[in-house]
């Protein structure tokens, strides 16, 4: 019984994966353990899922008793190279697009946000100008906000 | 910073510009630092009996909080900001005028 390290920094597809595992020759009684880096914690199912996936699939490829699961298996993970071509064919038979966005985190800039919806309840929007007022003294504190923050 | 000064704050806009206005410091925070401030607008039309204060001519304070207008400073918009976001002390109000900030603003907090 040995264990098996897949590590997500070099492996991630289901070939990459299942590769690692003939490498490394999986065997029944063997563990398999998954190192992954710091990732936004929805991720982590899906890749969890991919990896068991590929182990199953790793699994019966080996062992050629399960037919059924072994062709399922390979329709989903060798039939198809890249997510494009996935695509393709979803596009192509069932007219379905699917795309991806990265959302945006939030901006951690909470003060700035803050302080901008202050300004626009508690002042008029055509306040007296006085930038050129006289100062009694500078705050040595003070930071300009920078264009891009 | 101390309470009573009438400092102009850098606020930042959405797009980017940047709007100086003035504001009284109310209270000093330990983080940060930051400072407990309320607005001082133009803007007259805006008067909310009880809760605002009207600087004008007349007033006491007005040669001493450095605006060349006539101002509300207006109790109730309090806002906290970060001390490096204070561009500079204009000037100050008396304390009669913080304690009646102050006042104001604890008796429309107590009204039912």
């Amino acid at each position: 019984m040995k264990q098996v390290v897949l590590d997500t920094a070099q492996a991630t597809t289901p070939q990459e994966l299942y590769a690692v595992l003939e490498r490394e020759v999986l065997q029944q009684g063997d563990s398999v353990k998954v190192l992954q880096r710091p990732m936004d914690e929805h991720l982590k199912i899906p890749l969890h899922i991919v990896v068991l996936l590929a182990v199953i699939w790793y699994m019966h490829d080996k062992r050629k008793n399960d037919q059924f699961a072994a062709t399922l298996l390979d329709d989903v993970f060798r039939k198809y190279d890249s997510a494009e071509e996935l695509e393709r064919e979803l596009k192509a038979t069932f007219d379905v697009t699917v795309t991806m966005e990265t959302v945006q985190p939030p901006p951690s800039d909470w003060p700035s946000l803050s302080m901008a919806t202050y300004e626009q309840a508690a002042y008029g929007e055509d306040e007296p100008d006085i930038s050129g007022i006289a100062v009694r003294e500078p705050n040595p504190e003070y930071r300009p906000w920078k264009k891009d923050a | 910073m101390e309470e009573g000064r009438v400092v102009r704050v850098a606020f930042q806009q959405a797009d980017g510009e940047v709007k100086l206005r003035p504001a009284v410091v109310l209270k000093n925070l330990p983080a940060g630092p930051d400072l407990v401030v309320c607005a001082v607008s133009g803007k007259l039309h805006r008067y909310m009996q009880g809760v605002d204060i009207l600087v004008d001519e007349p007033h006491p304070d007005f040669p001493g909080m450095g605006l060349p207008f006539p101002s509300l400073i207006r109790s109730a918009y309090l806002t906290t900001v970060p001390l490096t976001a204070v561009q500079d002390e204009i000037g100050s109000v008396g304390k009669d005028t913080l304690h009646r900030i102050l006042a104001q603003l604890t008796t429309y907090l107590q009204e039912p």
